[in-house]
């Protein structure tokens, strides 16, 4: 007897998307996958991936944190096709007919609409350089690894062509288009890969936290896609991503896991030191070894590593002192931090810190980290907002529309954002640690 | 004085547009809502700032911006002259030089172009504002749909379908030619 599938594609997918292969995930269980989203994945392009780590040297922290880029954008793809199939289930026909008004998606439009979003969750990182965001600021000279994304997928020079005669001729600027800014008819589409309920954001969480073997980052994320749904903002038109009331609480844990994630984990003070030693070891190196994209997709952890560890070993190589602190694990201390709660004028009183202490323990080298933004949890607008900045997320209950950020309390209290900033100082010994950083915080109360 | 924090070419150039709107019209009252639309056709006009726009109460909105503005006032690039927290009114401040020279490569680049949108648009009011870069964004989704034009009548009534009547066809009209003039929408 011939093996029936246990899932049910929908109606609209024609043979070709027929999902032929399929790999194990630790996080989704089996991912599956068509002929042709197979040549992507076997491509030199995206096989690169699986040498890169989805959290640079976090390793050294949580020592299970060695998954990759590979592993992320196949669970991305997964979680992006989970949201579609949800929301084209409870309404397909408005989503059609917005699609539609697009040239290249007149025809099988809700085939091509999920195949977009599928290669746009696969793709969305195939620009990143080695040791992810912490080498991006000096290897991709501050364009960032979404650029090289968007060039990767819609470049001939790269994977457009493959991407127009596989899929639909249109399919590759399509798909660069929701990660760079789509049509607004495609606005949707966009944030099912990168929005306030998204699978990037879905999808990391989870994985960072089954690696890192923590739990802060769990979440019911089934129950969540089970209650998204549509809504058509009357006076734009747009088809806008909405949760039913059902939902609420579960799009609040994926509020707090985000929020401890980025306090436990991705702004885990070690993890910072680590990331500006990097950051200084690439800053180091002759900058011609990357100043091509072609350069900086050559590049991968596994090379970079290799490099790092005889930069260690060589008194005289270009930035042996950083290349000694990573792979020896000497690490500056943390003798300062923000307090979470302050705002950006804490930064401006953080400089303060800094310069008197410089002044007063000349033989000691500090290092601060005051990363650019402020570290976004969530951007809903809630009404006790000052400022009329917030995203306007609908929730509905019955037919009726009315704002997350009005019904839930828990939005309303969790403030949008918060910064992040250490002060490290090379000292090993803890009592004079401690009264130094005793000293920065009588500073910063004064200051 | 130097520069506390890092810094990204956009802050350079969000910063440069504050100032050269400052210089063009000194009176004026500089706000967040002011700020977006300028940013706005700065980017339309190929200005490399990587701002992703959505429609929003006021028209054409980034998120990012608000955050990048609060940025620039932690290291006195920009400062907010206005009392009253509801509202903003920024304006160049004392770091705005270093930051400046920093960037002197990018902002040479597109001196130019922020020139033109603020001595354009610098004096406009914000609802005037909300009113041509939502004609704009209309466009934008009207030329999405394909063909080559006429675009104007599916333009007007794309933006009448987002701003019901809170504009005149008179000012429509009037605004949309001016687009056009201006080259940054077609007939």
């Amino acid at each position: 007897m011939p093996e029936t599938s246990q899932f049910r594609l929908p109606d609209y997918l024609g043979d070709s998307h027929e999902p032929a292969h399929r790999v194990r995930c630790a996080v989704h269980g089996f991912i599956r996958y068509s002929n042709a989203e197979r040549k992507i994945i076997d491509n030199p392009l995206f096989r690169r991936l699986r040498y890169i780590r989805q959290l640079a040297l976090t390793e050294l922290i949580y020592p299970g944190a060695t998954h990759t880029r590979f592993e992320h954008s196949l669970g991305v793809m997964e979680m992006a096709t989970r949201i579609f199939d949800r929301l084209a289930s409870r309404r397909g026909g408005d989503m059609e007919e917005t699609f539609k008004t697009i040239p290249e998606m007149s025809e099988n439009t809700m085939a091509r609409a999920r195949q977009i979003c599928r290669l746009a969750g696969l793709l969305h990182d195939v620009g990143h350089c080695c040791f992810s965001h912490a080498a991006e600021k000096v290897l991709q000279n501050d364009e960032g690894h979404e650029q090289l994304s968007v060039r990767v997928i819609s470049h001939e020079a790269y994977l457009q062509k493959q991407i127009d005669e596989d899929f639909f001729p249109g399919c590759a600027k399509l798909t660069a288009s929701l990660i760079e800014g789509p049509a607004p008819q495609l606005q949707i589409l966009s944030d099912i890969v990168s929005g306030q309920i998204d699978a990037d954001r879905t999808d990391y969480l989870l994985r960072d936290s089954h690696h890192c073997g923590v739990d802060y980052g769990r979440f019911d994320y089934r129950r969540l896609i089970e209650c998204l749904t549509v809504w058509r903002d009357e006076d734009t038109g747009i088809l806008e991503m909405a949760i039913n009331r059902d939902g609420m609480h579960n799009f609040e844990s994926l509020i707090l896991a985000r929020y401890q994630m980025n306090t436990q984990v991705y702004y885990h003070r070690l993890r910072r030191i680590y990331d500006l030693y990097l950051e200084n070891y690439f800053k180091a190196l002759d900058q011609s070894q990357f100043d091509t994209a072609d350069k900086v997709l050559a590049l991968n952890d596994f090379r970079a590593t290799v490099d790092l560890m005889d930069a260690a070993q060589n008194a005289d190589a270009p930035g042996h002192e950083w290349a000694d602190r990573i792979v020896n694990r000497k690490h500056h201390r943390n003798v300062f931090a923000l307090d979470e709660r302050e705002g950006s004028l804490a930064l401006k009183k953080t400089a303060t810190v800094l310069k008197t202490i410089r002044t007063e323990y000349p033989d000691i080298t500090f290092l601060e980290d005051l990363p650019t933004k402020a570290v976004s949890i969530h951007k809903i607008a809630c009404p006790t907002d000052q400022k009329d900045d917030g995203i306007d997320f609908p929730l509905i209950e019955g037919e009726k529309r009315s704002s997350l950020g009005e019904r839930s309390q828990l939005l309303e209290k969790l403030p949008g954002e918060f910064r992040v900033g250490y002060v490290f100082a090379d000292v090993s010994d803890r009592t004079q640690r401690e009264s130094i950083a005793l000293r920065c915080r009588e500073i910063y109360q004064n200051a | 004085m130097s520069l506390l924090l890092e810094h990204q070419w956009e802050h350079a150039l969000l910063a440069a547009v504050i100032e050269a709107a400052k210089r063009e019209c000194p009176g004026c009252y500089l706000g967040r809502t002011a700020i977006q639309k300028l940013v706005y056709f700065v980017q339309v006009l190929d200005v490399p700032m990587r701002y992703k726009f959505r429609i929003h109460h006021y028209g054409p909105f980034c998120d990012e911006v608000p955050s990048a503005l609060e940025w620039l006032q932690a290291d006195s690039i920009v400062e907010d002259l206005s009392e009253n927290d509801r509202y903003s009114n920024y304006a160049p401040a004392e770091n705005w030089p270093v930051l400046q020279e920093k960037y002197a490569k990018e902002l040479e680049l597109n001196k130019e172009t922020i020139q033109s949108v603020v001595k354009a648009m610098g004096g406009m009011d914000p609802n005037t504002l909300e009113l041509i870069a939502t004609l704009h964004y209309s466009f934008r989704w009207v030329q999405a749909c394909g063909g080559n034009g006429p675009w104007q009548n599916a333009t007007i009534t794309k933006f009448k379908e987002i701003k019901k009547d809170k504009f005149s066809d008179d000012e429509i009209s009037h605004w949309y030619d001016d687009l056009v003039a201006a080259e940054l929408i077609e007939n």
